[in-house]
C-alpha cells in the first residue's frame, strides 16, 4: 500500500482526503489489473451489531457507502 | 534480614518453624511476604537466584519449546531477587468482569471468584505498583459504541521489586529472606495430605536443608510453579497436586498480533487502547481482547529496534523544516506518512488442556528435570483475532474515524493456520498452568489458591489464573497476593 500512503501524505485537508479515499481505492484496483467487480477478490459481510453496513473489500473494512461511491451495487459480488 | 543461603548456619533455618514459607521473590512473593509481616506473621522468603542477575542461576531456566514458536525460556523471565519485575515493562490493567464469567471459551470451568472479590485490593495494588489516580481519558470514538470502548492503560514506573522493597525486607523483623536457596523437593506427611517440609539447596553446598512452616506458598511463576510440583514426585509418582494430570496443562499466553494497517482521519498523538464490550464478546463467542491503535512513530517500547527507527522518522516528519533538512542531507525525499497507524490485538487465549508444560528428559544441576513447553493455540483464538479485527474496523468506518486494511493472512479464513503462526508472538506472560477452579478434575487450586489435595500448600502468581483475559498479569498477581495474605492470616488466627 505504499503508493496510497505516499499520495495520502500529499493531501493535507481532511475533507479532501475523505473524498480522495474512494478514488484511491479505485485506482488501486485498476493498478492491480482488476477490470471490474466480478474480479474483485474478497467480499465478505462483516456486519456487526452497531455496524450493519460494512464489507471486507480487498482486505479493507469499508462502509457500503464507500463501495457505492466506487460504483458498485449492494448486490454485486 | 536478608541472608545468603551459602553462608548461613543451616541450623538457624532448620530449627525454626515459620508461620508461612514463601518460595520465590517476584511480585507475588514479595507482596505476600510484606502483607503477612504487616499483620505480625513470621515469614521465611526463599529466592533461588542471587541479589543481582547471575548466569549460574539464570541458566537453570533452560528448557525446550516444542509448540508454537516461543521466546527462549532463559530470556522470558528472571531468576533473581525481585524476580521478573527486574525487566517488567510496567503495563497494568485489571481483569474485566466478563473474564470471571462462564463463556463459550471456558468449557473447563471458570473462576471460582468474581471481579468484586479482587476489587477491595485495588488501592493496595496501586500503591505497590506505583500507579496513579485519577482516571482521565480523552474520548477517541465519536460516539458511544455498543461494541467497543476506550480505556486507560496504566503504566507502572515500572516498579522493580528488588529495588523498591529490598530495604524494607532487610529491615523487617518478621521476614527472613534467603537468596541462593533453590527448592529441590517438597516432602509430604505420610498421609500425603500436607507438606512436612521443603528441601532447599544452595549452589555450593551439597547437603540440602529443610524448612518447616505452618503454610507454604510457591510463587515461582507460571512456568516454574508446575515444574516444581511435577518434579516433587518422590512420594507421589505424578507430582504433588497432580492426581488428575492437570498440573502444567492450560498454559496460556497473550497472543500479540499486528492485524491491520489504518488510514485515520484523526491521528492520535499516542497509542490509543480499546476493548470490546461484554455484549460483543458474548454475541460473537470470542475471547476477550484489547485493540491498540499505534500511530506511526510511536513505540510501546517492546520493539526497540523498530521503535528507534520510527522515532527518528517521527522527529524528521515533525516539522517541514526538519523534513527539508533531512531531505537535503539524504539528497532524496523523505516519505512522511500521514494517517498511517498499526492496529494490534492482544487477545485472551482460550483454556486448552493440550497447551501445556511438562518435564523433559534433561536434568539440571540439582537433578530436577527441565521443563518442556508446548504452547498451542485453538480455533477460537483465531476467531477472536479475525472477528475482533473486523468488528473494530467496522466501528472505525462507521464513525468515520478511518479505514483499516487487514494483514494478508487474516483476510482469508481458510488459509493454512501454520502460515499465521509466525505472525503471532506472546507477551512473556505465563498463565493458567496450575489454574484455579471448583473441581480438581480441571484445576489445581481452589478459590483461596490452595492446592486441592494438600491442606497447607498454596500457589501464588499467574499460574493460578483460571482464564487469562487480555490484561497484563502483574496487576492481578498483586491483587491475588493481597487476597491470599488475608486468607492465610485468618487461617493462622484460627489456629
Amino acid at each position: 500500500m505504499r503508493p496510497i500512503y505516499f499520495v495520502w501524505a500529499k493531501v493535507p485537508p481532511v475533507n479532501l482526503r475523505r473524498r480522495l479515499f474512494v478514488k484511491l481505492m479505485t485506482s488501486t484496483a485498476l493498478l492491480a489489473g482488476v477490470p471490474g467487480l466480478a474480479a474483485v477478490a474478497s467480499r465478505e459481510s462483516v456486519c456487526r451489531s452497531d455496524s450493519k453496513n460494512c464489507v471486507l473489500f480487498r482486505g479493507w473494512v469499508l462502509k457500503r457507502d464507500d463501495l457505492e461511491r466506487l460504483g458498485y451495487g449492494p448486490n454485486d459480488s | 534480614m536478608i541472608h545468603d543461603a551459602e553462608e548461613i548456619e543451616q541450623s538457624s533455618v532448620t530449627d525454626r518453624v515459620f508461620d508461612v514459607c514463601i518460595v520465590g521473590s517476584g511480585p507475588a512473593g514479595i507482596t505476600l511476604a510484606l502483607a503477612l509481616a504487616g499483620k505480625g506473621r513470621h515469614v521465611g522468603l526463599f529466592e533461588a537466584g542471587g541479589l543481582q542477575y547471575d548466569s549460574q542461576s539464570q541458566i537453570l531456566y533452560e528448557g525446550s519449546s516444542v509448540g508454537q514458536d516461543y521466546f527462549p525460556l532463559t530470556a522470558t523471565r528472571l531468576r533473581q531477587f525481585g524476580g521478573t519485575s527486574g525487566h517488567w515493562s510496567g503495563w497494568c490493567y485489571h481483569l474485566d468482569d466478563i473474564d470471571f464469567r462462564p463463556r463459550v471459551g471456558t468449557p473447563y470451568g471458570d473462576w471460582p471468584l468474581e471481579k468484586s472479590d479482587l476489587d477491595p485490593y485495588r488501592e493496595a495494588t496501586f500503591r505497590t505498583l506505583d500507579l496513579e489516580y485519577p482516571e482521565t481519558i480523552t474520548p477517541y470514538l465519536n460516539r458511544a459504541s455498543s461494541d467497543f470502548e476506550s480505556f486507560l492503560f496504566r503504566k507502572s514506573l515500572p516498579t522493580r521489586f528488588a529495588e523498591k522493597y529490598g530495604e524494607e525486607l532487610r529491615e523487617s523483623r518478621n521476614i527472613e529472606t534467603y537468596f541462593n536457596a533453590n527448592l529441590v523437593d517438597i516432602r509430604l506427611h505420610e498421609n500425603l495430605e500436607a507438606i512436612h517440609h521443603l528441601k532447599f539447596r544452595s549452589y555450593d553446598r551439597q547437603s540440602p536443608f529443610a524448612v518447616k512452616a505452618r503454610y507454604y506458598v510457591l510463587c515461582l511463576g507460571g512456568l516454574e510453579n508446575p515444574r516444581a510440583l511435577l518434579n516433587a514426585n518422590s512420594q507421589i509418582s505424578g507430582g504433588v497436586g497432580n492426581e488428575n494430570d492437570v498440573v502444567g496443562r492450560f498454559f496460556c499466553e497473550h497472543p500479540h498480533v499486528k492485524v491491520a494497517d489504518a488510514l485515520l482521519d484523526r491521528i492520535p498523538r499516542e497509542t490509543r487502547f480499546f476493548k470490546p464490550t461484554a455484549s460483543f464478546i458474548r454475541e460473537h463467542d470470542v475471547g476477550n481482547f484489547s485493540v491498540q491503535v499505534r500511530p506511526a512513530g510511536v513505540s510501546l517500547g517492546e520493539k526497540q529496534e523498530t521503535g528507534l527507527r520510527n522515532k527518528l522518522k517521527s522527529l524528521v516528519c515533525s516539522s517541514s523544516l526538519m523534513t527539508r533538512l533531512a531531505t537535503s542531507l539524504r539528497n532524496r525525499s523523505i516519505e512522511c506518512v500521514d494517517g498511517q497507524a498499526e492496529i494490534t490485538l492482544v487477545t485472551e487465549q482460550a483454556p486448552n488442556p493440550e497447551s501445556r508444560v511438562t518435564l523433559g528428559e534433561e536434568q539440571d544441576i540439582f537433578g530436577l528435570r527441565k521443563l518442556e513447553l508446548n504452547w498451542q493455540l485453538s480455533e477460537i483464538d483465531f476467531d477472536t483475532l479475525r472477528i475482533g479485527t473486523l468488528g473494530f474496523g467496522s466501528v472505525m468506518a462507521n464513525q468515520e474515524l478511518g479505514r483499516i486494511k487487514l494483514v494478508d493472512w487474516l483476510q482469508d479464513r481458510s488459509q493454512d493456520r501454520r502460515v499465521s503462526l509466525s505472525e503471532i508472538s506472546g507477551g512473556h506472560h505465563h498463565m493458567c498452568t496450575t489454574r484455579m477452579g471448583r473441581s480438581s478434575n480441571s484445576s489445581v487450586v481452589d478459590g483461596s489458591c490452595r492446592v486441592h489435595s494438600i491442606d497447607n500448600l498454596y500457589l501464588g502468581g499467574s499460574s493460578v489464573f483460571a482464564t487469562a483475559g487480555w490484561a497484563n498479569p502483574t496487576y492481578t498477581i498483586v491483587q491475588l497476593a493481597f487476597r491470599l495474605s488475608d486468607h492465610l492470616n485468618e487461617r493462622l488466627r484460627r489456629g
